[in-house]
């Protein structure tokens, strides 16, 4: 079950955050400005956990020559007993933030985070009325997340 | 040996000059054949290049209406030139089927024709699919409509409601245009979004021939 999703920019503000009603769902409505300080908060503890990698990943890490914000180093994961928070990041620094029920495993989300990453790349950055860093509203990039969700919450 | 003066000596009289060095002229877009079977483009290329073409119009443009106009014009110049190349290729897959060989290109000069030539010919060639309607207004003598489900160009835009009337697919109206004036039909072409159940981004192309032409057409 998916029960929200976060688009952040690179610079940690908000573009993109929408609830999904879905039964005993444990995510309430916040106030806007609410959404803003989960999404900054998420940004600054990633920031803060990539500086936390044990060194022995650090070294795996620089060996492997990946780019600076790749999701090697950082956050990827929050358990708790009610919801799950998972997050990545794309190359350009986009995060891609998913909160789901406690069965959602690291695989399916990717599978999900591809979707996500896909619509995005296509109804988003190609569209002629979207500017960069700005917060997203383009109605096809909604309807196919839409679909992605009905497909995951059935 | 010698060198070799430069012009003309009389005493000698017309001579090679040396050794020529073979100049092997660079393949271009003329030593291609015409004629292709297939032809795939990226989508997404595509998307990023019309992508460009609105936002950098959109910058410039002070109205929409404006915008519109500078999508047209662009379109208008490629529908001179593509009606000539889809005629020639659309021969060669004639001569490819049928024993006839005839490299004589039809015109056509009725209203139907033309628009049936622009939906089944025009439409594959620039959008890999014909056009999936063609209408006569029942208003008006002078109007027809081509109608596209889904708009290869329109497939990743949303329009935000801000520019709410805007159609990016001036465009094509800008190349159905210019193909109709090619072939002198006087006429001026608008694209208008009108969705339907499970076509979100139906586009009608609103085609206002010249009443002059009409009253040709009935003689």
């Amino acid at each position: 079950m998916l029960y929200s999703i976060y688009i952040t920019s690179r610079s940690g503000s908000l573009l993109y955050q929408k609830d999904f009603k879905t039964v005993n769902s444990p995510i309430t409505k916040q106030r806007s400005n609410d959404y803003l300080v989960i999404a900054s908060t998420l940004h600054g503890v990633h920031a803060i956990a990539s500086k936390l990698t044990p060194p022995d990943a650090v070294h795996n890490y620089q060996k492997a020559k990946t780019l600076a914000n790749s999701n090697r180093t950082g956050l990827r994961e929050i358990s708790t007993s009610r919801f799950k928070i998972f997050m990545n990041q794309t190359v350009t620094g986009i995060k891609i933030i998913v909160f789901a029920s406690p069965d959602m495993d690291e695989a399916r989300f990717a599978a999900i985070y591809d979707k996500i990453y896909e619509h995005y790349c296509n109804y988003v950055l190609k569209n002629p009325f979207y500017q960069l860093d700005m917060p997203i509203r383009c109605q096809l990039f909604d309807t196919h997340l839409n679909s992605v969700v009905a497909g995951c919450n059935v | 040996m010698s060198k070799i003066a430069s012009g003309y000596d009389p005493a000698v009289g017309p001579r090679t000059t040396g050794t020529t060095t073979v100049i092997r002229p660079r393949s271009s877009i003329y030593d291609r054949n015409l004629h292709r079977a297939r032809h795939d483009i990226s989508v997404s290329s595509l998307s990023f290049l019309f992508m460009e073409m609105v936002s950098m119009n959109l910058n410039q443009a002070k109205s929409l209406i404006e915008l519109e106009r500078k999508l047209n014009n662009l379109g208008y110049s490629i529908g001179t030139k593509v009606l000539e190349l889809a005629s020639l290729r659309e021969n060669f897959n004639n001569n490819l089927t049928s024993s006839g060989k005839s490299n004589v290109s039809k015109r056509e000069i009725k209203v139907l024709d033309i628009l049936h030539f622009i939906t089944s010919v025009i439409w594959p060639s620039l959008f890999e699919k014909p056009a999936d309607n063609l209408e006569k207004s029942s208003e008006s003598n002078c109007q027809y409509m081509i109608i596209d489900n889904a708009p290869v160009l329109m497939k990743y835009i949303s329009v935000p409601k801000e520019y709410e009337g805007l159609n990016c697919e001036a465009f094509v109206a800008g190349i159905v245009e210019g193909i109709l004036d090619s072939t002198f039909f006087k006429c001026e072409v608008s694209a208008h979004t009108v969705p339907v159940e499970g076509h979100l981004g139906r586009t009608v192309y609103l085609i206002n021939f010249d009443e002059e032409l009409i009253a040709r057409e009935t003689q």
